[in-house]
């Protein structure tokens, strides 16, 4: 306000004079992208630790990072994918597939568990490159490729099991290992996992060339081209990695169950693009984080988790979470509207 | 003349297939029956009826096809009673899911001269609407299987005591029959709080959402699950967190972990209601229905449960799918 009209030596009583102006530190607050989701978890825990103290536990936090890993770990994929642009309705199929796949593998195969791992992830991204394929051969948008693939690697799933969860009843390294494991009280090893795939596609997404071309192949595609960045590739090698990631968290589920149901994971497409939104990604593409949308899949489970810790009438969660979902993004929305600048 | 010629040849074979095509209903078709179900052959409970419908099917030498969609779906299950009323069913056995959606189809299904029978959810007994025309019901008593199984549980229930049900289908008035009966006997006898829980079918959210309750509220005495998709996830909890022996369980249905569970002590008793029995008899009540007109009757394939003693035996039948 009135600012530029002072000039030259009045600098420093500028400064004095005109409190307006915001301080750096808040400038550098507004700035993080994941700002909206932050706010919104913050006001959920301290919302459900003022009704119910037991909240706010470590164990309460473990359990709901070991729900938030398996929903995470899919979404960071669905977060690239989103970012260049593109939408995989089927890692939820691929999910149940991949893990279907792999506890196969173990048990009637008795394959060993250091080459039925990397076989099944292999075919996880199989399904991941096909909706890829299929997408930019036929120029069918991504969401009608993968409604259809998601339906068909779930059929997939129930036919080859007999619609039977695939259950291993003793003691295995290898589902320990996947999600089986406690690291810390109730902690499982599955949150492990979701921080190192966090770190790696936070790496990836943010310190390299490739996290570039992701951006601009989800933004402006013509002005990509023109800067010589390979937009047909980077989504092809985002679906497979959406695939690889799905195909991960299946993993992780029948590590944690010491089952593998081809039913599950049924609801993981809608959620995943929910965690990505809560957290900040454009269903436009060309902007998003993996930051916020492992929050945002943190926030999710803590809805579920503190709903029932503060006796909320049971059959109200889904609708619940459903009116947090759209707060949220209307949130983040609202705070980019009004901070243009921090784009 | 070129295009005379293909003109005529279009012709005949336009007549040809017509022809054929009105044809077609005439010819003798063999029988087929359609079982279909609110949830596809992906539980692993419906998955035993699927064998009881294929081998029915086998034995009579019919075709007899089992459907349903791969999670719970009104919709989906009343498109498929549709499109099995066009096929000209000989028969239709269905789950009566969700009773004025599915009283609708069978109502138009027997007015079309097609046999219908219930099978697995009958109509309920306080239902205010129409009346729905199956002509028999061919399954468990949800409600009096609910009581049966929270009676078996009471010397382990004190006064007053709270007591958690794990609902993995809201809605579904099957399981919320079997809730009611649970609560019913349990508020009657004992006094108890019953809290009913949304868990979903995700197993991993369900069982965080078992476990946030029984943080609130530790003084929970007893756990009921509703079917193996609530029991795995409910299992999971009871040996991670020690529970065995603090909190009484019992489910309904069968699959390999609950059994397991069972034999090992940290389930007390789960509901049998042989559901091949839902597959197969229907069809085969169906086939004497079609073939020598004799009247479906209501058959209850719900029997007791299923407890430490009686673990062992069954065991081998639910791994070849049986039970």
């Amino acid at each position: 306000m009135g600012g530029k009209a002072i000039s030259g030596g009045a600098e420093a009583k500028a400064v004095e004079v005109l409190p307006a102006a915001p301080p750096e530190w808040w400038r550098r607050l507004l700035a993080i992208r994941e700002l909206g989701v932050l706010i919104a978890l913050i006001v959920l825990i301290i919302i459900f630790t003022l009704l119910q103290p037991a909240f706010l536990t470590l164990d309460t936090f473990g359990d709901i990072l070991t729900q938030a890993a398996e929903l995470g770990v899919a979404a960071v994929g669905v977060t690239f994918l989103m970012i260049a642009g593109e939408f995989d309705l089927s890692v939820g199929s691929n999910f149940a597939f991949a893990g279907v796949l792999l506890a196969l593998l173990v048990t009637q195969f008795s394959a060993s568990p250091f080459l039925a791992v990397p076989a099944a992830l292999l075919f996880a991204g199989a399904i991941g490159l096909l909706n890829g394929l299929i997408t930019l051969a036929t120029r069918i948008p991504s969401f009608i490729t993968t409604l259809g693939t998601m339906m068909m690697w779930r059929g997939l799933a129930l036919a080859i099991t007999g619609g039977w969860p695939i259950s291993i009843l003793t003691a295995s390294t290898l589902l320990d290992v996947l999600g089986g494991k406690a690291v810390y009280r109730t902690l499982r090893i599955s949150a492990v996992w979701l921080l190192i795939v966090a770190a790696v596609f936070w790496g990836l997404l943010g310190k390299t060339a490739y996290g570039n071309w992701v951006f601009a192949t989800g933004g402006k595609r013509e002005a990509a081209r023109a800067l010589g960045v390979p937009v047909n590739r980077v989504k092809l090698i985002n679906f497979t990695l959406a695939g690889v990631l799905a195909g991960a968290a299946g993993f992780l589920q029948f590590g944690r169950m010491n089952s593998m149901s081809p039913v599950w994971g049924d609801a993981l497409a809608l959620e995943a693009i929910a965690a990505a939104v809560i957290g900040g990604t454009s269903l436009m593409g060309g902007s998003g984080t993996i930051v916020g949308t492992i929050l945002g899949a943190i926030t999710m489970a803590s809805i579920r988790v503190g709903l029932v810790m503060v006796g909320a009438p049971s059959y109200w969660y889904t609708a619940f979470l459903g009116v947090v979902i759209v707060l949220a993004v209307i949130l983040n929305v609202k705070l980019e509207e009004t901070f243009a600048w921090r784009r | 003349m070129k295009k005379g010629i293909l003109g005529a040849l279009l012709t005949i074979a336009l007549v040809a297939t017509l022809s054929y095509a009105v044809r077609l209903p005439a010819a003798p078709q063999p029988l087929s029956f359609f079982v279909i179900a609110h949830t596809g052959p992906g539980d692993p409970f419906w998955a035993v009826v699927n064998k009881g419908v294929g081998d029915a099917g086998k034995m009579l030498g019919v075709k007899a096809v089992f459907q349903g969609p791969p999670s719970r779906d009104i919709p989906a299950q009343v498109n498929m009673a549709r499109a099995a009323i066009s096929a000209r069913a000989a028969g239709i056995a269905i789950s009566v899911s969700d009773p004025p959606a599915i009283g609708q189809v069978i109502r138009d299904a027997r007015a079309k001269g097609i046999p219908v029978v219930a099978i697995n959810v009958q109509e309920p007994a306080d239902y205010k609407g129409q009346p729905i025309p199956y002509m028999a019901y061919i399954g468990m008593n949800e409600y009096e299987a609910g009581k049966n199984v929270a009676r078996y549980l009471l010397p382990r229930i004190p006064q007053g005591a709270k007591v958690l049900i794990a609902m993995h289908e809201p809605g579904h008035v099957g399981l919320e029959a079997r809730a009611r009966g649970i609560r019913e006997v349990l508020t009657a006898e004992r006094g108890a709080k019953v809290e009913t829980l949304d868990t979903t079918q995700d197993p991993t959210k369900s069982l965080s959402t078992m476990r946030a309750f029984l943080k609130a509220n530790p003084d929970t005495k007893a756990l009921f699950t509703l079917g193996p998709l609530g029991a795995i996830p409910a299992i999971k909890m009871i040996r991670e967190d020690k529970l065995a022996g603090k909190i009484a369980m019992a489910s309904f249905d069968m699959d390999a972990t609950t059994i397991q569970a069972i034999k090992e002590g940290l389930v007390e008793a789960t509901v049998d209601q042989q559901q091949y029995l839902q597959g197969f008899i229907s069809v085969v009540q169906l086939y004497l229905h079609a073939k020598y007109k004799l009247a479906p009757t209501d058959y209850n394939t719900g029997r007791g449960l299923v407890t430490k003693e009686t673990a062992a035996t069954v065991e081998s039948l639910v791994k070849q799918g049986y039970r």
